[in-house]
């Protein structure tokens, strides 16, 4: 049986939420932001929003400069992670074969539901009837339908919002044409202007481009981007299973643009390090390997693991064992997700008490600071070092995979 | 723009299939007849459930909360006209 993948795109994500929630933003121009200031940028804009030229990651001033009645809807964070969760939940209900894309996206490979339905039409129209009796009818989604996840994605920006279109392999030849280099999820403009360098300016000239030329360019990359310009992808729907092992906790983020440097990226992994101490320790557990995974601008996931000889579950321990890993493992020169996964899990209190009178401490301090913020609320306490992360501990973009809602 | 109230409320609410929905709520000396929830969802606060439920009551726009760990129900916010910026 040939492949037939979904790629299913939110539309405007938190504005549809928000309008969702509240009737009195229906049919309007909102912008959901961190903060309802004029310094704030837009996190997501209504449809309403987008006809005026308001774009997601617009600074809040400019957008009202373009559309002079926007309204300014501070973002919930709460809100949309629930909402996500619920959304992969009804796709997964159709098939194990799930692959988060952010927060709002996700590729679905449905190969093995399709015989229940008469066509892949069929079957999307009854995914997004799920959707609106989940959320009610202002939380919709773009979907496209093809064989591969290239192609998928493609298809689903052909017709927003609310849309539905099916890229056959009998259409792609065509599509390829009218189509430009950066429509090609993975290509972005360095790399469009390296095969603009080549004189590459179109899809089908990447497509027919020698393989040995691109690979001198790109590297191993070189066959995967002359595969691309033929509309093909062999890379198969991955669920997140490194976040859903029982046996591990973890925690990954996806960067928003401004975050995407290495230097940017590692207040971020501290984030993340306390994190997964956090919920090591509500869970009484103490982890023996740590794990560092990163994506990089070609959205290619790789990951190296430590065992550093210790159980651990101090977040501030997790960190510089991710930063002894990070040195091994390499960084990307753009890294667009990063993740720390805490395996070889045992019971805290399996081990003996420390000895050290500064280890005590340590973790009497760490009990209090954990008390505090479930009393007071995420982010009540919080160590000084996390300082340049802070602006995404609770943001609206956050990236979370689903069930990951502590 | 909304208001944060922030104030406990007393709610009547519904249960059917499993699932829980307020159909009043009294604040102000008032009960207000909810005509619509609009969203639901769910967040935790350290270990305590929230179950928020974004509502209409006529024209108006509320959030309820109810904390699961204090079997208790608040009113968070509400909707409000607010000035358009020029």
């Amino acid at each position: 049986m040939s492949r037939t993948v979904l790629h299913i795109d939110m539309d405007s994500y938190f504005a549809s939420v928000e309008q969702q929630a509240n009737p009195k933003l229906r049919g309007e121009p909102i912008v959901v932001t961190g903060k309802p200031t004029i310094k704030s940028v837009v996190a997501a804009a209504s449809k309403e929003a987008k006809e005026y030229g308001v774009e997601s990651a617009m600074s809040t001033w400019e957008a009202r400069k373009k559309c002079p009645g926007l309204m300014l809807v501070p973002g919930d964070p709460d809100k949309y992670e629930w909402v996500t969760n619920k959304f992969f939940e009804v796709l997964r209900s159709y098939s194990p074969r799930l692959e988060p894309f952010g927060v709002d996206e996700a590729y679905l490979d449905v190969t093995g539901k399709l015989e229940e339905f008469e066509s892949p039409i069929e079957l999307v129209e009854e995914i997004k009837g799920d959707l609106a009796e989940e959320f009610g009818d202002r939380i919709t989604c773009s979907v496209g339908i093809a064989r591969n996840k290239l192609m998928a994605k493609l298809a689903s920006d052909m017709d927003k919002p609310d849309g539905m279109t099916w890229i056959g392999d009998e259409d792609i030849p065509e599509v390829l044409e009218e189509i430009s280099l950066t429509d090609l999820c993975g290509i972005g403009s360095r790399t469009e202007r390296r095969l603009n360098r080549l004189g590459i300016e179109s899809v089908p000239e990447l497509g027919d481009f020698p393989e040995k030329e691109l690979k001198e360019e790109f590297g191993v990359d070189g066959a995967r981007l002359k595969m691309m310009g033929q509309g093909k992808d062999p890379s198969r729907v991955l669920p997140a299973s490194y976040e859903e092992e029982v046996k591990s906790v973890g925690n990954s983020l996806s960067l928003p643009e401004y975050k995407r440097t290495p230097r940017k990226a590692i207040p971020v992994l501290f984030k993340l390090a306390q994190k997964v101490g956090y919920r090591l320790r509500k869970r009484g557990l103490v982890a023996g390997t740590l794990k560092l995974i990163v994506r990089d601008g070609e959205f290619e996931v790789k990951g190296k693991q430590l065992t550093p000889g210790r159980y651990v579950d101090d977040g501030n321990l997790i960190y510089s064992i991710a930063l002894e890993i990070k040195e091994e493992l390499g960084f990307p020169a753009t890294p667009t997700m990063v993740g720390i996964r805490a395996s070889k899990l045992r019971p805290k209190d399996s081990l003996s008490r420390p000895l050290l009178p500064d280890r005590r401490k340590r973790e009497k301090l760490l009990r209090v600071m954990d008390e505090v913020n479930e009393e007071y609320g995420k982010g009540t306490l919080y160590f000084a070092a996390r300082s340049g992360s802070e602006d995404l501990l609770p943001s609206v973009g956050e990236f979370k995979r689903p069930g990951d809602l502590n | 723009m909304y208001k944060e109230v922030d104030k406990p409320v007393k709610v009547g609410v519904k249960f059917s299939s499993g699932e829980v929905e307020p159909v009043w709520f009294f604040w102000r000396e008032r009960k207000h007849e909810i005509d619509e929830v609009t969203l639901y969802h769910r967040s935790f606060r350290g270990e305590a459930p929230l179950h928020h439920f974004s509502v209409t009551v006529g024209d108006d726009v509320f959030q309820l909360t109810f904390d699961g760990k204090k079997l208790s129900w608040r009113l968070d916010k509400l909707w409000v006209k607010g000035r358009r910026p020029r």
